[in-house]
């Protein structure tokens, strides 16, 4: 499957301010929300550190946090305290919103629960969308590689549907090739089989296993313990606090295939 | 409070964009309604009220010198009630030590204090005049820059030169009046007549009816009758001129103009409502949620409805509070400038009842209607569809599991495919642009309405503007001389060529004569006032646009080619027929060879040859008056050669009455049609204004409920251009749709626009002539606004956090 994964072929250019190997490093990190009643602080100083190659499973009840977590890992939301470094850069030290959203494009895959595929747009144009906004690629050859990334997901036949014409598991594998246009080195989805049938999400969570073994880091929020103990780490968050932390009994064999 | 109430509130003050908008969207249809109404009263009232107020002379007569006995033996006649004897010459006039002259009216009065007809009202100084002394009608200022206290020079017919001071500025409501190409006036006692180098007799009387004032039918009789009886008495009229007391003689055509403003005002109250249905309907989707939550905790259909409308009427109400007082304002000031451009007075600052009932009912009434549907629409839904977001979703089906495209997406998506296939590749950004102006059909159309009517209305007046111009043009070719010389006396016409062609430029001269007379009905009454020009058969200087006949021939007797308001007397006239004609006294039949376009003010017009004129009027190969063609016929070289030629003239000792700019007189009516045309536009503007308003309010609501879809974008990388850039593109391309409807749109609008303006003014339909101007013009404008219109609901669009927008949980 790897021939399937396109190469970008123009330089992001980043600051390597972390180990090489930690995708993720995020420490220290408070989120506090003003409201009406006060403050309220969900996130209560994170220390998280994420592998390369890693297929991470992020669990927690509603209200845990771990979405807003999800937020500030994906530069979606501002940490109130805290260092949030990402495939070695510093994404809220003197980055601007709008600078986050380009290199979110660039480097980040995001899957969300309900697929939020643009409606107007096909599922190949979906794809070709996340090019366009990163300018990877040579403009003639987008059509392509999103042809390729819906192969991979085995959508071509429905290529130039429009999303409201197929399944709502066709959507989220869309969803995904979506996310994968850009060859991001991180995935991170967020309850992505939370609105499939169980055949549709182990469709799902087989590709993310590939990615993983291709050397792609994924980190999913998911309820569903079925699909925790087909991760390689199991972070469980309560509180705004990390609470637990295992990995499964096949890390060290992945950790040697990365290394 | 009632919670609901509070609820009502809350939806005005929480988002007080909306509000705005909706308040907004209301009030400039009740603004523009409020002008347009409150100056219809307003001009429709004080203009006659003014005009009779100064007394108005019924009857004017234009006669050779006369003395007081004759002025005593029109008194004498039954049915007069007053008589006065004017002197009326043109005289030109500069202030001392500058370069340029200019022609005035000049009006010598027997008695200021006793004056009881076309009465002055003072504006500034005196009102009285001593022996050499002057006043001005404030007209005079915009051509001659001095004011009371100041001198001014007059020239007379020898070349002379006499220095008089201003004391007194007033205002001569039926100076002009009706007259688009009359010259300004100034206003003399007797005694001064000497002194500028007149007799002191009369050449103009004045007369007031004592009754049937208002009938012009009466008046016009008693004008045949005072004619008669003046003629038999050896005096000579030249001509008669009629006015109604109490209807100015411009009323007809500024009612028709008020009439177009009427029309285009309600047209912006129509485009306004679709403004305010298109923003209630956003509202109304955007509290489905609400509504169902309302509903779920036992909220009734009917005081879901009660709520809604409440809230509509309060739009009202505020929208009243913003647009009743600019309203008035508006309507006086729009009063106060066509009072100002066609001299008359107003009677003050007042609020129009009539205006305001409109705007009362318009800004209530309006919106409730337009809002009513939405309103019932969404109080009908049910709990579960409004939780769910019902009707939030687009119109184009969102269900899964569909397998087809509906039609026009189908189309879409082909179109692209075909497109990149051909190796037209669109970039996504771009397609969402494109596709997103169609996602909701019901409000692109309602924006397009008014955008598209906006622009129709916008190019249609600038094609009105250009069609106007065009026909003074043609007007024009009935003026194509460079120099019109009028003298005191006639002179020989092979004197004044071999003269006039001495000076530098100076190519042809011809010399015109002309016949006054008036046009009998079957019954040998008087129908109108005819002028007959005898230019040479062979004249350069004329290129009649005929309707139909023949031009005039040198051969030609009591033949005439005539202007096409003889039709109104005559609706059946042709070339062949015979027109009977009274001719200093004695009726006479004249063929009619041809009929000629022309303006259709001041009688009708002819032309005869010159050779048989000039035997009509014992003059032959002399004239009064010359037309010279010059080398250059630009407006600056034509005032320059008709200075030179007067001066030139002068010093030789002829007596020189007028030497002026061939296209002078026509280049003044062109500005009053301008005039006419600037309200035009102001209303083009207005409707503008509200069809960009529409699109702010689209393009806002559009970005309000794609929130969702923008978040999606910022979280696949779409930085702040990008998601600007995917915004405007889509303003601006609703913004080309328009344009296009509204190019097809302004070709019956500029027929309509024309043929009602040209029927006011010219009495005639005019045929109409394109510009690309206005196209130019409006497709910068509405691009521009289109982008403008964007820009807002694109940076609030840009300034989305993600968060907001992708609750996850």
């Amino acid at each position: 499957m790897n021939h399937l994964l396109p190469k970008p072929q123009k330089d992001i250019v980043q600051l390597p301010v972390s180990a090489p190997e930690a995708m993720i490093d995020m420490q220290g990190i408070v989120k506090t929300f003003k409201n009406a009643a006060g403050e309220v602080t969900v996130l209560k100083g994170i220390n998280l550190t994420i592998y390369r190659g890693e297929f991470v499973s992020l669990v927690g009840k509603s209200g845990s946090g771990k979405s807003t977590l999800l937020n500030m890992i994906t530069g979606i939301d501002h940490p109130t305290q805290g260092r949030m470094v990402i495939n070695g850069m510093d994404i809220y030290t003197g980055v601007t919103e709008s600078q986050r959203s380009r290199w979110r494009g660039r480097n980040l895959g995001i899957v969300f629960q309900f697929f939020q595929l643009l409606p107007m747009l096909t599922l190949l144009e979906n794809v070709m969308l996340s090019m366009d906004f990163a300018d990877l690629y040579e403009f003639e050859e987008r059509p392509e590689h999103a042809m390729q990334m819906l192969k991979l997901v085995g959508l071509e036949p429905f290529a130039n549907k429009l999303p409201a014409l197929v399944s709502t598991g066709q959507q989220q594998l869309a969803a995904i090739a979506r996310a994968m246009a850009c060859d991001p080195p991180l995935l991170v989805a967020d309850e992505p089989t939370g609105n499939l049938d169980s055949r549709s999400a182990n469709a799902i969570i087989d590709l993310f296993e590939e990615l993983s073994r291709r050397g792609k880091t994924v980190l999913m929020v998911t309820h569903d313990p079925s699909l925790t103990s087909r991760t390689t780490r199991n972070i469980t968050i309560a509180d705004g606090l990390i609470v637990g932390d295992s990995r499964s009994s096949h890390i060290e064999t992945r950790k040697s295939e990365i290394a | 409070m009632k919670p609901r109430w509070r609820k009502v509130i809350h939806d005005l003050w929480d988002n007080k964009a909306r509000t705005l908008l909706v308040v907004l969207s209301i009030a400039v249809g009740v603004f523009s309604i409020g002008v347009i109404a409150g100056a219809y009263q307003i001009i429709s009232n004080d203009m006659s009220v003014s005009y009779s107020a100064n007394k108005p002379a019924n009857v004017e007569l234009r006669m050779t010198d006369f003395e007081e006995d004759t002025l005593e033996m029109i008194r004498n006649q039954r049915g007069v009630e007053a008589a006065e004897g004017r002197r009326v010459f043109n005289i030109r006039v500069r202030v001392p030590g500058t370069g340029n002259w200019t022609t005035l009216d000049m009006i010598a009065f027997e008695d200021f204090e006793q004056n009881e007809i076309n009465l002055l009202n003072p504006v500034e100084g005196r009102t009285l005049p001593e022996k050499r002394e002057v006043l001005l009608e404030q007209d005079v200022l915009q051509h001659i820059d001095t004011g009371t206290g100041e001198l001014l020079e007059f020239q007379l017919p020898d070349g002379s030169t006499r220095t008089l001071p201003v004391v007194g500025i007033v205002q001569d409501t039926a100076a002009s009046a009706g007259d688009f190409l009359a010259s300004p006036s100034a206003y003399i006692t007797m005694d001064t007549l000497q002194t500028l180098g007149q007799p002191r007799s009369f050449n103009r009387a004045l007369v007031t009816l004592s009754e049937g004032g208002d009938e012009i039918s009466h008046i016009r009789d008693m004008g045949a009758q005072l004619k008669d009886k003046l003629e038999k008495n050896g005096s000579i009229v030249i001509r008669l001129r009629f006015s109604e007391t109490h209807e100015h003689p411009l009323a007809d055509t500024i009612n028709a103009i008020l009439g177009i403003l009427m029309a285009l005002g309600i047209l912006i109250v129509f485009l306004s409502s679709s403004l305010i249905a298109n923003t209630l309907n956003a509202l109304l989707t955007q509290h489905l949620r609400y509504i169902g939550v309302i509903k779920l905790v036992g909220g009734q259909r009917r005081q879901v409805f009660s709520m809604y409308l409440t809230l509509i009427m309060a739009f009202g109400l505020l929208a009243l509070l913003l647009a009743i007082p600019l309203g008035g304002q508006g309507a006086y000031g729009l009063a106060l400038f066509l009072a100002g451009e066609l001299n008359f007075n107003l009677l003050g600052y007042r609020i129009v009842p009539m205006a305001l009932a409109v705007q009362i009912l318009v800004g209530l009434l309006v919106p409730l209607i337009a809002g009513f549907v939405p309103v019932i629409n969404g109080s009908r839904i049910t709990v579960m569809r409004a939780l769910s977001g019902g009707l939030a979703g687009d119109e184009v089906s969102s269900q899964a599991g569909e397998k087809r495209h509906s039609g026009f997406d189908w189309i879409q998506v082909q179109a692209t495919r075909i497109l990149s296939k051909r190796g037209i590749h669109m970039p996504r950004p771009f397609v969402i642009s494109l596709r997103n102006t169609f996602r909701r059909k019901s409000r692109l159309a309602l924006t397009l309405f008014t955008l598209t009517m906006g622009g129709a209305i916008f190019i249609a007046v600038f094609n009105v503007r250009v069609t106007l111009h065009d026909y003074m043009d043609q007007i024009g070719n009935y003026f194509v001389a460079d120099v019109s010389l009028d003298f005191e006396r006639p002179y020989r016409l092979i004197e004044i060529d071999q003269r006039v062609r001495s000076i530098a430029g100076v190519q042809r001269v011809e010399g015109w004569q002309f016949i006054s007379g008036e046009v009998l009905d079957e019954q040998e009454q008087v129908l109108e006032n005819i002028n007959i020009f005898g230019p040479p058969a062979d004249s350069q200087l004329i290129e009649p646009i005929l309707i139909a006949g023949r031009w005039i021939q040198a051969g030609d007797v009591r033949k005439l080619a005539v202007s096409e308001n003889a039709l109104e007397y005559y609706p059946n006239l042709k070339p062949g027929d015979y027109l009977n004609l009274r001719i200093d006294g004695r009726d006479e039949s004249w063929e009619v060879v041809g009929i000629f376009k022309f303006v259709a003010r001041e009688g009708v017009l002819a032309y005869a040859p010159y050779e048989y004129v000039s035997r009509v009027n014992h003059l032959v190969n002399r004239a009064f008056s010359f037309r010279l063609v010059t080398d250059r016929h630009d407006r600056p070289y034509q005032d320059a050669k008709a200075e030179e030629l007067d001066k030139y003239l002068r010093d030789r000792g002829f007596k020189v009455r007028i030497a002026e700019a061939g296209r002078a007189s026509l280049d003044t009516a062109v500005e009053s049609l301008d005039t006419l045309v600037v309200f035009l536009l102001i209303m083009a503007i207005l409707t503008a204004v509200v069809g960009s308003m529409g699109l702010t309010g689209t393009m806002g609501m559009n970005v309000l409920e794609r929130t969702r879809e923008i978040g999606i974008m910022r979280a696949i990388g779409a930085d702040d251009r990008a998601v600007m850039r995917t915004v405007i593109a889509e303003g601006v391309f609703i913004g080309m749709i328009s344009f296009g409807l509204a190019v097809v749109l302004s070709i019956p609008f500029t027929y309509l626009l024309s043929t009602i303006v040209s029927l006011a003014v010219f009495q005639t339909p005019i045929d109409v002539v394109f510009t690309y101007t206005g196209y130019a013009i409006w497709l910068g404008l509405v691009l521009a606004l289109s982008a403008l219109a964007s820009i807002l609901p694109a940076r609030n669009a840009a300034r989305l956090t993600i968060r907001e927008v992708l609750a996850y949980e």
